[in-house]
């Protein structure tokens, strides 16, 4: 019994230093900068910042500088047609005193939104005229 | 400062599980372990007033949250006050440097972002503002065109926690949920170490988890908490002698699974078959899984009342049976978590140097929260794409349970 105690020991032991390298290699591997606060939590989680990094920080913006109650949405035109939502929930949840809406801009299917958040590209739509350009996109809004 | 009062109310959730402290075998645990299952079950106390105080259409606010919270605090102090506990349970050196280089990593990767889910902007997060902008669970705010992308029929444990850290500091930080990852993690090894005295298969999850985590990547989404209900009811079932405080303690951590996550609810299920086939005890199955059942029974009522339903209109899909291989493929793949399977392969030898049989309960659980994840994965034709995301945050699950296994297994347990 005393040898398989020590066995286990040795077991956890090994295991546990094992799983501990490959953390360290794995935090490696997603790449620098190792030891400065990000700027959102989405900044490390895979080696090439996910377009969500850029879309949390320009909700951010668009937060403190469109009016509030206005109707907003986010995503990357060229992601469409299946558009990826994860950018105006992102939205959604930086920007709690406006109203933002599903990236659906066809006109046919309820209101435009006011303001659309291009995450990371240029938006080429009739209805809308460029706001604002940021390094992480650009800000349209809806021609009167 | 919107930060540290975020993470504060973290920190005070074992104050509002403070009452179990009394219970037989909770009071034989150290102090590490105390706090972790008082943390468990303060998550479900903040849940249940902010759940209450929404069917009762009062709005929060810290004077409507915070009463009732200070009188279930103030209760839950007098309840633990002079009781005589455990001193601490001192780990060997080796394992104390190893705690420590884990806990480091743990808090380094939360804290400069390399084990964030994108699901805590996706959803728990912008849910969780919207209720509390809202002043509670309404089904205005279910009803918004945005929650149609949000899994509006989710169980809302998660959001309401996360609510709860708005009302301390006013708005949400992202930072201080992805923080509180850490804290789930580091009370389930608590709880684990605590109630086995087993230092190597402590370390050994505590290393398994902060890497699986990581892997997932599951920082400030559902997972960690789902597990930390998991593991304590499972650890409950399979350590605790005292039939009151295995069926109180069990009863809530289940519970609170099942009002975590949708898998928290087939984990429930897994037990209750576990708990008869292994234990020979209908009643205690019944026993520990009624209130989870009543909860998560009560928002399946809500949902499908107010036309909200998504998910749980899932049991109607048809299966293919023809996938079973490729889905098993897949999920061995992500179960590899890139390091040959380490994390099971290190837990299944604990177990082997053990006693087998004293470990059947977690093992039966472990096999079943399998099945149930194969089970979804076969309601599509190539479920390839959704397990490669959704595996290695699925798994966790079983992974979690072998090593509670690995603690029954363990001969020392005997003599303690």
């Amino acid at each position: 019994m005393i040898s398989r105690e020590y066995t286990r020991l040795a077991v956890a032991i090994v295991a546990t230093i094992l799983l501990l390298v490959a953390l360290v290699r794995h935090f490696h591997w997603l790449g620098g900068p190792y030891f400065e606060l990000p700027k959102t939590v989405q900044d490390h989680v895979w080696p090439v910042p996910f377009a969500s990094r850029d879309a949390i920080l320009l909700s951010k913006r668009a937060a403190e500088l469109l009016p509030r109650g206005a109707t907003v949405t986010a995503f990357q035109p060229s992601t469409a047609p299946n558009i990826d939502v994860t950018h105006f929930l992102s939205a959604a949840g930086m920007m709690p005193h406006h109203r933002v809406l599903p990236p659906i801009l066809d006109g046919k299917t309820g209101e435009l939104p006011r303001y659309v958040l291009s995450v990371r590209e240029e938006l080429s739509h009739p209805s809308y005229a460029l706001h604002s350009s940021w390094p992480e996109g650009h800000i349209y809004e809806v021609r009167r | 400062m919107t930060f540290a009062l975020a993470f504060a109310a973290f920190l005070l959730l074992p104050l509002f599980g403070l009452f179990v402290w009394r219970l037989e075998d909770v009071r034989k645990l150290d102090l590490a372990g105390r706090i972790a299952i008082a943390g468990a079950v303060g998550i479900v106390a903040v849940g249940l007033v902010l759940g209450l105080l929404s069917v009762a259409r009062i709005d929060w606010s810290r004077t409507s949250v915070f009463l009732p919270l200070a009188a279930i605090a103030v209760a839950g102090v007098r309840t633990a006050r002079g009781g005589t506990y455990p001193s601490p349970l001192k780990p060997k050196t080796i394992f104390l440097v190893l705690f420590a280089a884990i806990g480091v990593l743990l808090v380094y990767g939360l804290v400069t972002a390399r084990m964030s889910s994108g699901d805590i902007h996706f959803f728990w997060g912008p849910k969780a503002i919207r209720f509390y902008r809202e002043g509670g669970v309404s089904l205005a705010v279910l009803h918004e065109p945005s929650h149609a992308y949000m899994n509006r029929d989710y169980p809302v444990l998660l959001p309401l926690l996360y609510s709860w850290m708005q009302t301390m500091a006013h708005q949400m930080s992202f930072e201080a949920g992805m923080l509180a990852t850490a804290l789930f993690l580091l009370a389930i090894v608590a709880i684990v170490r605590s109630i086995s005295g087993d230092d190597a298969t402590a370390v050994v999850l505590a290393a398994a988890l902060t890497y699986t985590v990581a892997k997932a990547p599951a920082g400030g989404a559902g997972e960690a908490p789902l597990l930390l209900f998991e593991i304590l009811a499972l650890c409950a079932l399979t350590f605790f002698q005292d039939a009151r405080t295995r069926g109180i303690i069990a009863s809530i951590a289940l519970a609170g699974a099942a009002s975590t996550k949708l898998e928290g609810a087939t984990f429930v299920v897994a037990v209750a078959i576990a708990v008869v086939l292994v234990q020979r005890n209908v009643k205690r199955a019944i026993q520990v899984c009624l209130p989870a059942a009543i909860t998560l029974g009560g928002w399946v009522a809500f949902v499908k009342l107010n036309g909200l339903s998504g998910g749980y209109g899932g049991a109607t899909m048809p299966i293919f049976l023809d996938v079973i291989p490729l889905a098993l493929r897949q999920m061995a793949k992500a179960g590899s978590y890139g390091v040959y399977w380490l994390p099971w392969l290190a837990a299944i030898a604990l177990i082997v140097l053990g006693d087998v049989r004293r470990a059947a309960l977690p093992l039966l659980v472990a096999v079943l929260t399998t099945g149930a994840a194969l089970f979804f994965y076969i309601h599509v034709p190539d479920p390839t794409v959704w397990i490669a995301g959704s595996g290695p945050r699925v798994l966790l699950t079983p992974l979690a349970c072998l090593y509670v296994a690995a603690a029954a297994a363990w001969p020392g347990l005997r003599d303690n």
